[in-house]
Order: C-alpha cells, then sequence, then structure tokens
C-alpha cells in the first residue's frame, strides 16, 4: 500500500489490534480476579492505551527506516 | 393464543440453557491462543511488508509458516464470531433481528475463515513458479 489514506488505514488498524491485545490480555487477569481494583485497573488502562501507542509507532517507525539499519 | 396456556408451560425454557458457559470458555481459550499467535504474526508482517510478492510466496510455503498462519486466522474468526455474538445477544432484544443478525453473523465469520484458509493453502501449495 503507497497511498497515504492507505497507509493511515493500516496504522489505525495496528493500533486497534495492539490495543485489543493489551486490552484483552487485562481482561483475563480480570477473569482470573486479579487487578480488579480501582487504582490498578486505572494504571492498567492507561498502560493499555500506552503500549498500543508505542507499539504502533515502533512498527511503523521500523517499516520507514532504509532497508540496511533493518 | 397464549392465553390458553398454563403459567408453568410459559415459564419453561425460560431459564439458562445449561451450556452458555461454553462461549465463555472459547472466547477465553481463542484469546489466549491467539495472544503468542499475534505478536508471531506482526513480526512475520514486519519482514514481509518490506518484500515482494515473491518472497511472501516462499514464506508460506514454509510449512510451519502456513500452519501458524491458518490457525491465527481460525482463532481470529472464531474470536470475531463469538465476540459480536455476545454483542447482538445483549443489545438487539427483537427476536427476528437477532436472529437474522446471529445468523449474518455466524455465516460472514464462517465464509471469511474459509476464504482465508483457501487463500493461504493456494498460494502454499503452488509450484515455485507461481
Amino acid at each position: 500500500v503507497a497511498s497515504t489514506p492507505g497507509k493511515v488505514v493500516l496504522f489505525l488498524i495496528t493500533l486497534s489490534l495492539f490495543f485489543h491485545l493489551a486490552n484483552g490480555i487485562r481482561h483475563l487477569f480480570w477473569d482470573a480476579g486479579a487487578g480488579l481494583e480501582t487504582a490498578t485497573a486505572n494504571r492498567t488502562a492507561w498502560a493499555a492505551f500506552a503500549f498500543a501507542l508505542v507499539a504502533a509507532v515502533a512498527l511503523w517507525v521500523f517499516l520507514a527506516a532504509p532497508l540496511s539499519a533493518g | 393464543m397464549s392465553g390458553f396456556r398454563t403459567p408453568l408451560r410459559r415459564a419453561r425454557g425460560l431459564g439458562s440453557a445449561k451450556h452458555g458457559v461454553g462461549a465463555f470458555i472459547g472466547q477465553r481459550v481463542s484469546a489466549v491462543a491467539l495472544i503468542p499467535l499475534v505478536i508471531w504474526g506482526v513480526a512475520a508482517a514486519r519482514t514481509l511488508a518490506r518484500g515482494d510478492f515473491v518472497i511472501a510466496g516462499a514464506w508460506l510455503r514454509e510449512p510451519l509458516n502456513v500452519t501458524l498462519l491458518s490457525l491465527a486466522a481460525l482463532a481470529a474468526f472464531y474470536h470475531m464470531h463469538v465476540g459480536a455474538r455476545v454483542i447482538i445477544e445483549d443489545y438487539f432484544h427483537w427476536p427476528a433481528t437477532k436472529a437474522l443478525l446471529l445468523i449474518g453473523n455466524f455465516l460472514l465469520c464462517a465464509g471469511a475463515a474459509a476464504a482465508t484458509v483457501v487463500c493461504l493453502l493456494k498460494v502454499a501449495l503452488a509450484p515455485e513458479a507461481f
């Protein structure tokens, strides 16, 4: 995919995928009865947002870098 | 007509169907399976995105790669089916709408899963010159 709108869509897909992954792991911990306290839940919520953003940006920075660097 | 039914007859069948936990467990099992599969898939896509179709075809001809990618697709479409099903069951209360959406959800997910696996196998089993 070469067009800018296409790349924006692909970036948003990876962002959603990483957020879903992080938040899904959060839900699995809740199913086990862990991390349900309000303070912990708030912290893990922000951690999920942060992970999604960092992972998606890192992936696209890697893809944008010249081949020799990879 | 329903007025002729006894209160007991009307109440019967409205309780738990006693097998609802299957979808709940299936959702969690597919979630656990998808954690390593998605991480592996992203790592693979990272290198494949920089190559052309020939490189991707050669990668997909590795038996381990098609196997894992097919498993990832099947687990993901199953996960998607159960997730959408829970939303439909929770938020659509008119029986006809609910039934139509549940049927459509199943057919869409099953069709997408079948089509994905066929596409993967078509490339994976094609001769080298493909």
